[in-house]
């Protein structure tokens, strides 16, 4: 890791086509620490993780995933670039027409020579991780919101990476599954000593598991502050930070 | 609004249609790339296929669609019978009725109407599979795992189309030609056996060297045009539905276009000439 850093986001311009949606977008993540990207609908969130995951190229700037290059790499070097980490997408995104066994096995059974008897082993252990066990042969389309969620989480992790990207992990799940899913990316953070990137505006979970937040702002295009959840909410400097992440709260008392 | 706006606007249109125009076939030149591409890697490598794919696949548009495909093509051969009849009888031409079915099923109809109902059957099934995919976000997920939609999600339909149409095709020439001889036997009193001799006699087996190659041909086009449009479509319910009517419609224009140049190129090759 020549940087120190497992994700590296330097001076990133990202948009689609001609339109740039974010400029000169700057932040680092440490293993063992977990960051938020938050900010406003339609501020450029999830356009910011696409690009840190390879699936939208950058108008400019440098992402560095364990100090390897993800823009100026070839493209079969990217691809083993993103074995290192693990994505969970919003909706789950886990193959409806596999079950949850075959949708975790599949990346080991891709990437390495482990015996059928291995994978199965380390698919019990993933998915008792996220407390899904007994549902090996089931469908994504048999399981709730929840249980896909946390799936998917266990999908993010066969291949044990480093490094985790979730996108809005606890959008649309009632407070309990929310919370639940909370004291999983902890306890993954924990047990694992990975750096983990979190899109969401869930203020509970911001302050639950943040160590730091990026807030990005849809008008300025870029981020505009950056550091521990309950710092920003009590001292940002930037008034629109502090207004939403106490839920308007300054705005009305105006 | 004066004729140098007018003017204006015009040449923005047309730069806008070129535009579309270009950013299609550059996807699609894209798209046919990434297949030549995986499509070569998994015939190096066999292990590469995604077998289990591929036999859904192939029991989902070759086994599952034979009924139905052998319905239809029974169905085109008595018409085509009864019609042709009506005409042949009329000035005694009722011996060439076998050459007449069993020519135009093996050489077109069998062909084409498999291929239609290929396109409506299966792939309508995997535009809409591949938009849903891409609007679930599964491709995104894919993409971030390292692996190629291509070797997942195209290789083993057309793998599957590849193997199976030829397949159908025939089955369904030998209905179509089953259907004439039903005609051929009940409405102009042809005996079974000379029915048969003829249709052998009339109908070499160059013919349906033509039907199968024609069938392979088809099987690209639909795998290849409904999966780009899958892969095209807007990730939305209505992307979805716009991407398999786009998929079937282009399809069958495709179709009907590469079977009037293939028409015209076995019509050289037999006969030296193209009529």
């Amino acid at each position: 890791m020549e940087s120190g850093y497992a994700v590296e986001v330097r001076e990133v311009s990202v948009g689609y086509g001609a339109k740039t949606v974010l400029r000169d977008v700057s932040f680092r993540v440490r293993r063992g620490e977990i960051v938020a990207l938050l900010g406003g609908s339609g501020c450029g969130k999830s356009t910011i993780l696409k690009a840190v995951i390879g699936l939208l190229p950058v108008q400019s700037g440098e992402i560095l995933i364990e100090g390897e290059s993800m823009v100026s790499c070839s493209w079969a070097a990217r691809r083993k670039i993103q074995r290192k980490f693990g994505v969970a997408f919003q909706g789950g995104a886990l193959f409806r027409s596999y079950t949850v066994r075959e949708n975790i096995a599949l990346p080991m059974e891709e990437y390495t020579d482990l015996s059928r008897e291995e994978i199965d082993r380390r698919v019990r252990e993933k998915l008792k991780l996220v407390d899904l066990s007994g549902t090996e042969e089931m469908m994504p389309g048999d399981l709730s919101g929840g249980m896909v969620k946390r799936a998917a989480v266990a999908r993010a992790l066969a291949l044990d990476p480093h490094i985790l990207f979730l996108d809005e992990p606890s959008a649309g799940l009632d407070p309990l599954n929310s919370a639940r899913l909370d004291d999983l990316i902890r306890n993954i953070r924990n047990r694992l000593n990975a750096a983990i990137v979190i899109v969401t505006h869930e203020l509970d979970s911001i302050f639950a598991i943040a160590d730091r937040a990026v807030f990005l702002d849809r008008d300025a295009g870029t981020v505009i502050a950056e550091g521990p959840p309950a710092e920003l909410r009590d001292h940002s400097p930037v008034e629109k930070v502090r207004v939403f992440l106490n839920r308007g709260h300054l705005e009305k008392k105006e | 609004m004066n004729g140098s706006s007018c003017c204006v606007r015009f040449i923005c249109e047309i730069g806008d249609a070129t535009a579309a125009v270009f950013h299609d076939a550059l996807k699609l030149i894209s798209f046919t790339g990434e297949t030549i591409s995986e499509l070569f890697l998994a015939l190096r490598n066999p292990l590469r296929i995604r077998w289990k794919e591929t036999l859904y696949y192939m029991n989902m548009c070759g086994a599952n669609a034979l009924p139905i495909s052998s319905l239809i093509c029974l169905l085109m051969g008595l018409i085509l019978g009864y019609q042709s009849a009506v005409q042949m009888h009329k000035y005694g031409a009722d011996a060439f009725l076998p050459a007449l079915v069993g020519c135009s099923i093996v050489r077109e109809l069998g062909p084409l109407m498999i291929a239609v109902i290929a396109t409506g059957r299966a792939g309508s099934a995997f535009a809409a599979e591949i938009a849903t995919m891409k609007a679930t976000e599964e491709i995104n997920a894919m993409q971030t795992m390292g692996f190629s939609p291509w070797r997942f999600l195209v290789i083993p339909k057309l793998l599957a189309m590849i193997c199976m149409m030829p397949l159908l095709t025939f089955f369904g020439d030998m209905f179509g030609i089953a259907g004439g001889m039903i005609v051929g036997t009940f409405e102009l009193d042809i005996p079974v056996h000379t029915y048969y001799t003829q249709t052998v006699y009339w109908v070499p087996p160059r013919f349906f060297v033509e039907s199968l190659t024609k069938s392979i041909v088809f099987a690209i086009i639909v795998t290849g045009i409904c999966c780009l449009r899958g892969f095209e479509a807007e990730e939305d319910s209505l992307g979805i539905g716009r991407a398999t009517t786009s998929s079937v419609v282009t399809s069958i224009i495709v179709i009907i276009v590469a079977d009037t140049l293939m028409a015209r190129m076995f019509n050289m090759i037999f006969y030296g000439s193209a009529v």
